[in-house]
């Protein structure tokens, strides 16, 4: 789920709908990139639960899911699993005389 | 933000280590460099050669890259060893939106139950954001590759 930030277009795209709801149109006006390319970044950012599509009239506009929210969260979270998986590896290891540096 | 939107944003980390405390407590602040997987978490990538975290209240817990440049990701703020190290946290960026580490090592059993608490995400309400933008620098390696591959994205 995570990865679809991993690419920095997404990234952008999710940025500007946090500044607010926008159809497609709009947010592909703001980035280099094209209006089917924005469609397909936001499908793979919908799919990951981090943007969800809203009617206003006959418009569809995009919007940062609240879950977002916890998506970042996850994602700093899995630093730590990774991190502290090393810290107990290190931490298991034999003792060997002085550890500093 | 609400406060349960707060809450959302503090990290709790335990694990348990089959190791002493005193062993635990030194691996992880003063082994440091030798654990932390500073070619992915860190904002100098491959370039770091060392991770320091200085033994005491007020010491410095940064990277080194191999030219000489340090790089600060916080300031020691508790030193009880073998109890408690916290610091604040702001890899890459600016201190005034800094965050804070805690952690605890408590006996348990034969080992050492590790308790890592992350918080502070709080102070800034763009935080989020400029998560995604600061963590780039170094995470996007990991994100992008490492962590894609490890699930086959």
């Amino acid at each position: 789920m995570l990865t679809a930030l991993a690419d920095p277009t997404r990234r952008q795209v999710f940025e500007l709908l946090r500044r607010g709801p926008r159809p497609v149109g709009e947010l592909a006006g703001e980035l280099p990139v094209s209006r089917p390319a924005v469609s397909q970044h936001l499908k793979v950012l919908k799919d990951a639960g981090l943007v969800r599509e809203q009617r206003d009239g006959t418009r569809r506009l995009y919007a940062p899911n609240g879950d977002g929210l916890a998506a970042l969260r996850d994602y700093v979270d899995g630093l730590w699993d990774e991190a502290l998986a090393a810290f107990k590896t290190a931490a298991e290891e034999p003792t060997e005389g002085d550890d500093d540096e | 933000m609400s406060e349960q939107a707060t809450e959302q944003l503090v990290l709790r980390k335990t694990l348990v280590v089959a190791a002493t405390r005193e062993r635990a407590f030194e691996v992880f602040t003063a082994g440091v460099g030798g654990w932390w997987p500073m070619a992915t978490h860190s904002t100098g990538k491959e370039l770091v050669e060392a991770v320091v975290i200085e033994p005491r209240e007020g010491g410095r817990f940064y990277e080194r890259l191999q030219d000489g440049t340090e790089n600060d990701w916080g300031v020691v703020t508790a030193w009880e060893p073998p109890e408690r190290f916290a610091s604040t946290w702001h890899p890459g960026y600016d201190e005034a939106e800094e965050q804070n580490l805690e952690v605890r090592f408590t006996p348990e059993g034969e080992g050492t139950r590790v308790d890592l608490v992350h918080t502070g995400w709080e102070r800034r309400g763009d935080l989020a954001e400029r998560m995604l933008r600061d963590y780039d620098t170094g995470w996007d390696y990991v994100f992008g590759e490492r962590y894609a591959a490890a699930f086959g994205g």
